[in-house]
């Protein structure tokens, strides 16, 4: 059972990561607007759009 | 803005088209314009349809119409280019940018008319071929199109792009309180997001703390498992719970108990409790409880905020609608002016189809204007020289001049704004049943764990703390507290997929026990239009005929009635007789000089090879042919005339909402009395009420007269609904017990109603009652669950029998139940079961 005093650990790493990134996709307004967003797959050629789109919101 | 339904594929039906393949309105069968897209001919109900499908295929975006779920808006060609050069101003343009980069500038735009995520992807296609913009994203949640854009580019040249695709574009002003409440959300959802990965974390060491105690652990384990559970658990509390701790400490303050006082209480002791346990390595540990009730909380709170969010968009796009720049005359030159810059006594230039921006006393001419937004009925108003016109109203029939008598902020318009404003902080607020109940709850609950505690100092000291403690977390009034919440939000949430909105939160309650249900009649129970429901003529010319050639001479009028003469309301579809044939192809053909006219408040009137031809009200008629004697009185009649003889009468009348019958029916037979409160005084408003067959009807009501027949009925004790649109209905809207706009509701209707519902089947309103009902059977099985959970537990505890683990479990449990069962609500059956 020693595992667990390096597993625990790990679990804990993954849970800020997972925390950093959401608190990234908040921010950056991924979820301002619910509707649209099932309907970019269909889009292509956004190369003129695409530092818009990746989030960062700035160019 | 929920997609609802996918149009079928146009392609199809190509051979013969019904409806236009831009806009989808029926299609005129003697009057179509045709193009090739997509390798197929295609048909469009007019230029401006055509003119946007032909520059969509040009410009190489013809996936638009594989994409979309729904219509394109028809176009308006007539919009001013000169109306958007404003814009580029450099002191309005200033005023208009959020955020300045090393290359560019973001302007936000404001667009309405988008139906579908096609529209977004069409809008930014076009905005991005123009060469001075760097990047486009549309939102469709607050109807935005954010364009970064080349230092001292024009914008008007985007917003001409966006225009030419049949979409009206505005600049985007947001309010203060707007943004303040766009940053709270994002708070909000950030503190569910850790509260909910903590409950994952914290629960995943629960549970092994949990079988732990059934199986026997090894002390090292359990201490490994507290150890790592507690600065999870602390920075859940310190960072998610937070908001229950100021607002529980803001209200005891002032000495109020509100339901975040247990709460915060119960969150705090439990959390004491189990860091003492964890430093000492005694008792047990309520981590998992902690963490699970303020996820939980959270969640409900998330929701209730972002329907809250989604209504104040909707508030703020009324203010928008009012036009940010006038024209006005100066030594007869027009400059565009922001209308912020208008003073009184400006002459201001207001062409036909604009919205007045200031309140102004008309100077030349006389024209025709849409008060809907004030009085609620759809018939416009002749306004003459000398007479007011008012910002927000829509000036229909021609351009005129007008002189400012009130500028902006001194308006009508905003003069109902305020009044609204300050009506809602006054609105009687029912008292919050399950607060009450849960701030006497907490004392009791305080009280008996104390004493409890103290019982058991006197039987076993060693155990006395954790069987107070026992009591104060099995007893956590949590499931009372969620009762009321989770149901309202699941309600909320079932309504929006129907197209309502909640505005606020006694609405549903309210409506569960509502006993007097009262429509308003334009906008509501009928939608604006008339229908031709009866034609007579009186010479040789068939009904047909008359009919067709009434549609032919109604394209040259604007006024509302001229509704009752399309093709699809119709009731003959019939080819028209030869005769007819070249009459009405001496319409279409008449040129600027000699084409129909439209006379002001009378009708049409039409010189063809010499002879006159009238189509309009009998008294226009009379003009020509001497009196005229209308058939009956049992409904409005327009009469056609030729040269000195009558050819036929067309009896007019308000066209129901689809559902407006079953509506009624339904009301009726759930014991509920219906009644119809109307500004309108005509024949037609008692049509309607008798073919509806409500309990009763009043016509001729001025706002003030509706309000108080509703206060009346209220003094008297009945539960008051009050359905309605338009700006006239907005103080019943707002004193009836629930007040309910319906689509197409002028905006300012939406202030003030408790439900707001941007869908137009009248179908939602008696599903939502239904919802009310149910909804309100929910709440009480919550409570009686949380009630009699507490009943059992709390001796159980202070009893010695409930160890602290499994009275963290079962307070859990009891809130789970809750919001599962809260959430049923979003599965039960609306349909109608009576019929």
């Amino acid at each position: 059972m020693e595992v667990l005093y390096f597993l625990i650990p790990i679990a804990l790493i993954f849970c800020v990561v997972t925390l950093k990134l959401i608190f990234w996709a908040i921010q950056s307004g991924q979820y301002d607007d619910l509707d649209r967003h099932a309907h970019i797959i269909f889009e292509e050629d956004q190369s003129k759009n695409d530092s818009y789109r990746d989030g960062s919101g700035n160019e | 803005m929920a997609i609802s339904s996918l149009i079928p594929s146009p392609s199809i039906n190509c051979d013969q088209p019904t409806e236009c393949f831009h806009c989808g309105e029926k299609l005129d069968v003697s009057l179509t314009f045709q193009t090739v897209i997509g390798g197929k001919k295609r048909s469009m109900c007019c230029p401006g349809c055509l003119a946007v499908a032909e520059m969509i295929a040009t410009h190489g975006m013809e996936a638009f119409y594989d994409r979309r779920t729904h219509y394109a808006p028809p176009p308006d060609l007539e919009l001013l280019d000169s109306k958007f050069a404003g814009y580029d101003d450099p002191t309005i343009r200033e005023s208009l940018i959020n955020e300045v980069f090393e290359d560019s500038e973001r302007i936000k735009l404001l667009i309405t008319g988008m139906t579908c995520a096609a529209c977004s992807w069409l809008i930014e296609k076009q905005v991005l071929q123009l060469s001075d913009v760097r990047a486009a994203l549309v939102q469709l949640g607050d109807a935005s199109l954010t364009v970064d854009i080349c230092p001292n580019a024009p914008l008007s040249n985007v917003m001409r792009a966006v225009a030419s695709l049949g979409y009206e574009v505005q600049p985007f002003t947001t309010s203060e309180r707007n943004t303040i409440l766009f940053e709270e959300n994002k708070r909000l959802l950030t503190q569910l997001s850790v509260a909910g990965l903590g409950m994952m974390q914290v629960g995943m060491f629960a549970i092994a703390l949990h079988a732990g105690d059934i199986q026997g652990m090894d002390s090292n384990y359990v201490q490994l498992m507290r150890w790592v559970s507690l600065p999870i658990a602390m920075f859940v509390v310190s960072f998610s719970a937070r908001d229950f701790f100021i607002s529980a400490w803001r209200h005891l303050r002032v000495g109020a108990l509100v339901m975040d006082l247990p709460i915060a209480v119960a969150i705090a002791t439990a959390t004491l409790a189990s860091i003492y346990a964890t430093f000492t390595s005694s008792g047990t540990v309520y981590f998992d409880s902690v963490v699970m009730v303020t996820f939980f909380l959270l969640i409900a709170r998330y929701f209730e905020q972002r329907n809250r969010f989604k209504n104040s968009q909707l508030l703020q796009q009324t203010h928008d609608n009012l036009p940010l720049l006038a024209s006005r005359i100066i030594l007869d030159e027009i400059h565009l002016v922001p209308t912020q810059q208008i003073v009184v006594n400006d002459r201001l230039r207001i062409f036909h189809g604009d919205i007045i921006p200031v309140d102004g006393e008309l100077l030349s001419g006389e024209t025709e204007v849409d008060e809907s937004i004030f009085t609620g009925e759809s018939l416009p108003r002749t306004v003459r020289v000398g007479e007011l016109l008012f910002a927000g109203t829509c000036n229909l029939s021609k351009s005129v001049d007008i002189r400012v008598t009130n500028p902006v902020g001194l308006t009508r318009f905003d003069a109902l704004q305020s009044a609204v404003a300050s009506a809602e902080t006054k609105k009687p607020r029912i008292a919050k049943m399950a607060d009450a109940i849960a701030s006497y709850f907490v004392a009791i609950v305080l009280l008996l764990s104390l004493t409890s505690g103290l019982i058991w100092w006197w039987i076993d000291a060693s155990n006395s703390f954790w069987i107070a403690l026992s009591v104060l977390v099995v007893s956590c009034p949590c499931a009372l507290g969620l009762a009321t919440p989770t149901v309202l939000t699941s309600a909320a949430s079932r309504l929006q997929y129907m197209g309502g909105l909640i505005r606020s939160e006694n609405a549903m309650e309210e409506l569960s026990r509502i006993d007097y249900a009262i429509f308003d009649k334009t906008g509501t129970l009928t939608d604006g239009d008339f229908e031709c429901v009866e034609i007579r003529p009186t010479s040789n010319f068939s009904a047909n005929d008359c009919y067709l050639y009434a549609c032919a001479l109604q394209k040259y009028s604007r006024h509302p009635i001229s509704s009752a003469f399309r093709h699809d309301s119709g009731t003959s579809k019939n080819q028209p007789s030869n005769e007819m044939v070249d009459f009405i192809g001496n319409i279409a053909q008449s040129d600027d000089a000699n084409c129909p006219v439209y006379v002001t408040g009378m009708g049409l009137t039409f010189k063809d090879n010499g002879i006159e031809y009238r189509l309009g009200q009998s008294q226009f008629i009379e003009e020509c042919v001497g009196d005229v004697t209308l058939p009956d009185s049992s409904m409005h009649w327009i009469v056609l005339s030729r040269g000195k003889n009558i050819l036929c009468f067309f009896g007019v009348r308000d066209r129901l909402r689809p559902n407006a019958r079953q509506m009624i029916s339904y009301f009726k037979n759930n014991n509920i009395k219906t009644m119809i409160l109307t500004g309108d005084s005509s024949q037609q408003a008692r049509l309607v009420a008798q073919s509806l067959n409500v309990h009763s009807a009043e016509f001729g009501l001025s706002p003030e007269d509706k309000l108080g027949i509703v206060m009346d009925l209220q003094q008297r004790g009945h539960q008051v609904l009050m359905v309605g649109d338009g700006a006239n209905d907005g103080p019943v809207l707002l004193h009836s017990t629930v007040g309910v706009a319906v689509a197409d509701a002028t905006d300012i209707a939406r202030v003030k109603a408790d439900i707001v519902f941007t869908n137009s089947d009248l179908l939602c309103i008696e599903k939502t009652h239904r919802l009310a009902i149910k909804a309100r059977g929910k709440i009480l099985q919550n409570f009686g669950w949380a009630i009699s959970y507490n009943f059992f537990a709390i001796p159980m505890a202070a009893l010695g029998y409930v160890q602290p683990w499994a009275a963290a479990l079962g307070m859990s449990l009891s809130s789970l139940v809750v919001v599962l069962n809260s959430m049923r609500l979003n599965h039960v059956n609306l349909e109608n079961r009576d019929i």
